[in-house]
């Protein structure tokens, strides 16, 4: 089954060409990794499924629907900022996230929150930046959602922490659906992905099966990548 | 679903507005209690309070009816918001029913302080008096209270909603909203002051001689006449409501650019 669908998906900012062209596939089941310099275009094509950005010119079906009401129910997302009411505790946080999400598992949550040692009374705006990334993905992952969208789950964090959200990315994710991480710390994700998409100035310019890469061109992700972004 | 948003809403804005307007209560209920006493200072003291915090009242109900729309709707707060499985409207009239609740208890709150501390005994007495032997009227003036109130209430949220359609116009630009928001705003009124006029002076060249059927209504039926006055104020206002949430649902569904 196809989770995600975009055909000729474009997006024009003034002048600048965001995403051109995007033609995308993405199976059910499937760990994808997004991966691109800044400004190829990642998180606008994020954005767009999520319907915070509506296309210049294409389409996008998830689940074969327009973004929108029935789809945001089933994705879940994690963007690049901190999407906090300063205001709440973590304790209203999940509170919130029962009240709109029908699949958000808070035992769950409350689980991985212990295992952190967070506490669910602790004021948001007293925590650090790094806990608060880390409060805001277990909120993304403890939905039993169809699709996850990850906008740079690891960018701001160290190694160590950075291992923790990848295993809880792997250990949350409901087989059948699909997990799309966007990073530029392709060693780091390497070993989790089962395909990855390269994009390049908006344009898709490879999407193959990580097996694959290894086997027909006999190298990592890694080095692929470093040769297909070669300046 | 609708529910649930003024819920959140009702939560994040309470815990401002509840002490706010408690202290306000208290401080003129204290000093209410203190102009009984002979020393003249600690009475001053206690009406300086009050009228800082009446003036305090007035201006953190405006700021937060806009910061709200801003903080939560176009910062990166709207990353949670928008994505919520819920309708743009929904989302908009939370914001717009909660802010008008909050508009309507400041005001019901400074009314009550200055009656505390201004009303002369008896004459409070006489007033708590005439809403206890309140009998309803004649049909007319309750129709006319209904009416009022509507009109009342709906420009309420025409000044609210016009708010927040400047603030969401502003996301067409990329920088310095708040400027341009604001810029917006003084605009509009101007635009609306030249319409006020153009329309005045086109009305004071029409000819408003009406057919003997309609002038003989208007003699017979005064009430008749003031009611359907009204009722069209209550429309032309309620037209001018519905264009800003338009601009402002287009805006949000079609337009956002969150940052």
């Amino acid at each position: 089954m196809t989770i995600l669908r975009t055909s000729n998906l474009t997006k024009l900012f003034g002048k600048t060409l965001a995403l051109h062209g995007v033609d995308l596939n993405v199976e059910a089941g499937r760990v994808v990794g997004l991966l691109g310099p800044n400004g190829s275009g990642k998180t606008t094509l994020m954005k767009l499924c999520n319907g915070l950005l509506t296309p210049s010119a294409g389409e996008i079906r998830i689940a074969d629907m327009r973004p929108g009401v029935a789809t945001k129910a089933i994705v879940s997302y994690l963007p690049e900022v901190s999407w906090f009411n300063d205001w709440m505790k973590v304790q209203d946080m999940l509170d919130f996230f029962s009240d709109f999400y029908q699949d958000f598992d808070a035992a769950k949550a409350a689980d991985m929150l212990k295992a952190l040692s967070i506490e669910p009374s602790a004021q948001i705006k007293a925590l650090s930046k790094g806990t608060k990334e880390k409060v805001q993905l277990i909120l993304v992952m403890a939905r039993k959602a169809k699709l996850y969208l990850l906008d740079e789950p690891i960018g701001g964090v160290d190694p160590a922490v950075r291992d923790y959200i990848l295993s809880t990315i792997i250990k949350n994710y409901n087989p059948e659906a699909s997990v799309i991480i966007s990073t530029h710390l392709i060693a780091d994700v390497e070993p989790v992905l089962d395909e990855v998409i390269f994009l390049k100035e908006g344009e898709i310019v490879l999407h193959e099966d990580v097996d694959t890469i290894r086997e027909e061109k006999g190298m990592s992700v890694d080095k692929l990548f470093r040769e297909v972004f070669k300046c | 679903m609708l529910g649930k948003l003024m819920k959140y809403e009702f939560k994040a804005t309470g815990r401002i507005f509840l002490p706010l307007f408690s202290a306000l209560l208290i401080v003129s209920a204290v000093t209410r209690l203190l102009s009984g006493l002979q020393a003249q200072a600690p009475h001053i003291i206690g009406i300086t309070s009050a009228a800082m915090l009446i003036a305090a009242a007035f201006v953190i109900t405006l700021i937060l009816t806009i910061q709200r729309f801003y903080k939560n709707f176009m910062s990166s707060e709207g990353y949670l918001m928008f994505t919520l499985p819920v309708t743009t409207d929904r989302l908009i009239w939370s914001k717009l029913l909660v802010a008008a609740a909050w508009n309507i208890i400041c005001l019901l709150a400074v009314s009550l302080s200055v009656s505390i501390m201004a009303m002369p005994g008896n004459e409070l007495k006489a007033l708590l008096q005439s809403i206890a032997e309140f009998r309803l009227p004649t049909a007319d003036y309750v129709f006319y209270m209904i009416e009022l109130s509507a009109v009342v209430l709906v420009t309420m949220l025409d000044g609210i909603l016009s708010l927040y359609a400047c603030m969401a116009l502003s996301m067409l630009f990329n920088k310095h909203r708040v400027s341009i928001s604001f810029g917006i705003y003084v605009g509009m009124i101007i635009l609306f002051q030249i319409l006020a006029v153009i329309a005045a002076s086109i009305a004071v060249h029409l000819d408003f001689t009406f057919p003997n059927g309609l002038s003989v209504f208007i003699n017979t039926h005064p009430n008749g006449t003031l009611h359907a006055l009204l009722l069209l104020t209550l429309l032309a206002v309620a037209a001018v409501g519905a264009v800003f949430f338009a601009v402002t649902r287009h805006m949000l569904k079609n337009r956002l650019n969150l940052q």
